[in-house]
């Protein structure tokens, strides 16, 4: 047995995955032993630009202290990152400027070495970061088992980005990546310090019905009505209140997924927040536009084999409800299809899966 | 399979200074450990010398034993040698005497000492000369003093004169 093997069956090895959103960062903790997973856990903490706020370096450092084998991960939120061609076998390839992560043979990931560095120096106060992961590496592992012989448009919907692939079984042909945080809608929205509690109920806006045509441009102005129709969607979950890490009780022993969206329950309709929902509407709008874009330039790609695209898959980590997505499929006029999935969860098991090889 | 544009850092279970302690609480160990060897190579060594001492002072006790057995047997043999030079000086003495004894008429042949009888043999010219000359003075010596004549063509004695003295009296050993 080598050192790695009795550290692995001596030690609690834990994954923690730092994603960043629009007004927040999101912390899965993944907790494992002896090469099986014994829990997990989901934090969010506020944060209103790409840094990991002081509250989640806090959390992670009690995590690091208390156990001594922890490895940090996230995703590139670089938009120069593309699909690559030039793929012969599966694995990491290193080029002059950039980097590539091979899925298959033909296809992969390219990256710039420049947003690695950069990726990395957002994680120095926490001891720095241990795998760093495309999105087109998470997209693919999440569609690699339901992918089949017809192309369809897959898409990746983070709370930070929207990562958009054209592929079927035989790899990945075309991809997209748009950055879902924007520096102008965070000067311009006033971000409250504290999360409205139930007691707090903050009173619906009465909407104006207006005309219904979705262009880009004022696009969240003209479609206020759809607020009603979303009224139901939740707000999200802060769960900065729960209580500290310790050892492994039953309450931490829990896992926290996202909850699949209610649409019965009237009660919860008049206590959401009205910002989440005008944001879940803005989100579809920009879903949409961004899944036109990139209809639109695979059917124009010369050097692709265009296939007529009739089924968007959407891998959502980001909790879309069924409302966006059927106003989505009226805009588009497309077969949209939705599986929830945890990204957090998916990319801690990635690095799981790395540190279980190397054993 | 690896996906991840980077390669993890190397985790450590223990940080720098706590390796550092460690390593010297594992260096003291051994040190003790060596030292430990050390002492019981030592013990094994002085045991040996111990061992060789035993025997060199069993050699030295039957050397001291068989010394004294020789002091011993020099200081008898010193006695001895110191008694027989004693001796031999007494008899030389006595036989001065003896030889002053005898008067110039009376020619002695033969002097025999045992070592309580004193026997003389000689020619005298008379019975008287040797009655008056030498018998007395042996008389005086001796206990008792016997002698034999026998007469000569010539009209001399020869005489044997025997003469002894008590137990007590011996001085010739």
């Amino acid at each position: 047995m080598n050192l790695k093997a009795f550290k692995n069956k001596l030690f609690h090895t834990v994954f923690i995955c730092v994603r960043f959103q629009q007004r927040a960062c999101s912390v899965d903790v993944l907790y494992t032993k002896n090469s099986q997973i014994v829990s997990s856990e989901h934090k969010k903490f506020k944060s209103y630009d790409i840094t990991i706020p002081m509250d989640a370096i806090q959390f992670i450092r009690k995590i690091e202290s208390k156990y001594k084998i922890v490895y940090t991960s996230t995703i590139v939120e670089s938009i120069t990152q593309s699909i690559a061609y030039e793929c012969v076998s599966e694995g990491i390839y290193e080029e002059d400027e950039y980097m590539k992560v091979c899925l298959g043979k033909g296809f992969g990931a390219i990256t710039r070495k420049s947003d690695i560095d950069e990726s990395r120096k957002l994680f120095e106060k926490i001891g720095g970061l241990d795998f760093l992961y495309s999105p087109y590496v998470v997209l693919w592992k999440s569609i690699e088992s339901i992918v089949d012989e017809e192309k369809r448009l897959y898409l990746l919907n983070l709370e930070s980005s929207i990562t958009i692939a054209v592929g079927s079984k035989d790899g990945l042909e075309y991809g997209a990546f748009f950055h879902m945080i924007s520096d102008d809608l965070q000067k311009i929205e006033d971000i409250p310090e504290e999360e409205p509690t139930d007691d707090e109920e903050e009173p619906e806006e009465e909407m104006h019905e207006e005309d219904e045509s979705l262009e880009e441009e004022g696009a969240m102005d003209d479609s206020l009505e759809d607020l009603d129709e979303l009224s139901n969607l939740e707000s999200l979950e802060d769960d900065e209140d729960s209580s500290e890490l310790g050892s492994f009780d039953e309450s931490h022993t829990q896992e926290k997924k996202p909850e699949p969206p209610k649409e019965d329950d009237k009660d919860e309709e008049k206590e959401q927040n009205p910002e989440d929902s005008f944001e879940e509407f803005a989100r579809g709008i920009d879903i949409i536009s961004y899944a036109k874009e990139s209809i639109e330039d695979y059917y124009k790609n010369p050097n692709l084999d265009s296939a007529f695209i009739d089924t968007i898959v959407i891998m959502d980590s980001a909790g879309l409800k069924e409302e966006t997505i059927e106003y989505m499929k009226d805009s588009l006029l497309l077969e949209i299809k939705k599986d929830d999935i945890d990204a957090g969860r998916l990319i801690n098991e990635l690095s799981f899966a790395e540190v279980r090889d190397e054993i | 399979m690896r996906y991840s544009f980077i390669t993890p850092q190397e985790k450590k279970i223990f940080q720098d200074n706590t390796k550092v302690w460690m390593g010297l609480f594992a260096l003291s160990i051994m040190m003790l450990l060596v030292f430990n060897l050390f002492l019981s190579y030592k013990q094994s060594d002085m045991e040996l010398l111990k061992e060789e001492n035993e025997l060199i002072e069993k050699e030295s006790v039957q050397k001291i034993a068989s010394g004294r057995e020789l002091l011993e047997t020099l200081n008898k043999d010193k006695n001895f040698g110191e008694k027989v030079l004693t001796d031999n000086d007494v008899l030389k003495e006595s036989l001065e005497n003896l030889f002053e004894l005898i008067p110039d008429q009376i020619t002695v042949n033969e002097t025999r000492m045992e070592s309580d009888t004193l026997v003389i043999k000689g020619i005298t010219p008379s019975k008287d000369v040797y009655e008056f000359l030498l018998a007395v003075p042996l008389k005086s010596i001796f206990s008792s003093s016997k002698a034999t004549f026998y007469r000569l063509p010539n009209g001399w004695y020869n005489f044997i004169s025997i003469n002894k003295v008590d137990e007590e009296e011996v001085f010739f050993e």
